[in-house]
């Protein structure tokens, strides 16, 4: 069996089992300098039992990326149960940090300024505080199972689990009329509250995209390089 | 309490040993690397020469080796060479496996006999 049909088949092995793309080239690449040098040496293509079986070898590369990861050493402990509860701390982040700097926009507004803007400002916020964390996390737990060599089937983990929170979340804000006094409250409700495709679709969104950069990155050919 | 283990470390920990030792001595990649195990080890060490990668690239994870493309034999090639945690990393397991072999040889040579008067001793 010749070089180039090695080479092709651990590159196919290597891409089956979800490996990710830099990963891929940096092993391809180090293969194909080795089945050179073998080649100089002997004036023959390499055999198969000098380099070793493409698929051990694929499965052997697997098994060593994924030990190097936390998340490839425990996809369901990073999968399952770490998006909804970064998502429930950035927003409670965001939240913090919003109405923190609305009122000291508010400590600077002229003394006649009408309240409306502050009003308005307020909902931004709210509405900033639940759907960009769910955006951000969607995507940064999607990628990352791409990159840990985890694949595909975690990224859909994280993205239904996404997107179901966003559908079951709502948020209630009161604005103050005195000091002290406004509220703002989040949570989950069954069925989900109106409005509810208003905070889902963007995690769709972000399902989207993070799909659409993994992939493009690993469905770019590897020769090219 | 000492953690029980399907396989001891001082069988998994081999090829780490063989190539840091190696790697201290010169860089080298991987063709290199494979070429040196044979010839060093008299051709007593063979194996899948692909499977040299997956260890190397477990050191280097695990901050042992460092990597880096440099010219060599005319191509540009990665490179491989011990850093200072896998220089420590080496000593420790150099020693760990000299422990081992003491151990070993102790049995071999003088292991049937010790039991031999153990079994006695129960059997009167």
């Amino acid at each position: 069996m010749n070089a180039p049909s090695l080479s092709a088949q651990l590159r196919c092995e290597l891409v089956r089992r979800r490996l990710p793309r830099f990963y891929v080239h940096r092993v391809m690449r180090e293969f194909d300098d080795h089945s050179q040098d073998i080649v100089a040496e002997r004036q023959t293509a390499p055999e198969l039992d000098r380099l070793g079986d493409p698929r051990q070898l694929a499965q052997h590369f697997a098994t060593e990326f994924r030990a190097q990861h936390f998340a490839g050493r425990h996809p369901w402990l990073v999968f399952t149960m770490g998006p909804v509860p970064c998502t429930i701390l950035l927003s409670a982040l965001l939240f913090t940090l919003g109405f923190w700097a609305l009122e000291l926009l508010g400590s600077f507004q002229p003394a006649g300024a009408t309240s409306w803007s502050r009003q308005y400002l307020a909902i931004v916020v709210c509405q900033i505080g639940m759907i960009v964390p769910l955006m951000a996390v969607t995507f940064g737990f999607g990628r990352w199972a791409f990159r840990s060599g985890c694949g595909a089937r975690w990224f859909w983990v994280v993205a239904v689990l996404e997107c179901a929170l966003g559908a079951l979340m709502h948020s209630q804000l009161k604005l103050p009329t005195m000091p002290g006094n406004g509220t703002l409250s989040i949570g989950l409700s069954y069925p989900p509250a109106m409005n509810w495709e208003l905070v889902a679709l963007p995690a769709l969104v972000a399902v989207g995209l993070a799909w659409h950069v993994s992939r493009r990155g690993e469905s770019a050919p590897l020769a090219a390089e | 309490m000492s953690k029980l283990r399907t396989n001891p470390d001082f069988l998994n920990g081999v090829p780490e040993l063989v190539v840091l030792r190696l790697l201290a001595r010169q860089p080298m990649y991987g063709y290199q690397l494979v070429q040196s195990i044979r010839l060093v080890s008299n051709g007593e060490l063979t194996f899948g020469e692909g499977s040299i990668y997956p260890v190397l690239h477990k050191l280097e994870a695990a901050g042992w080796l460092s990597s880096k493309s440099e010219l060599a034999g005319g191509r540009s090639r990665v490179v491989y060479r011990v850093t200072a945690s896998g220089t420590k990393r080496l000593a420790g397991s150099s020693a760990e496996w000299q422990r081992i072999v003491a151990a070993v040889e102790r049995i071999l040579q003088g292991g049937s006999d010790e039991c031999s008067i153990t079994f006695g001793a129960v059997a009167m």
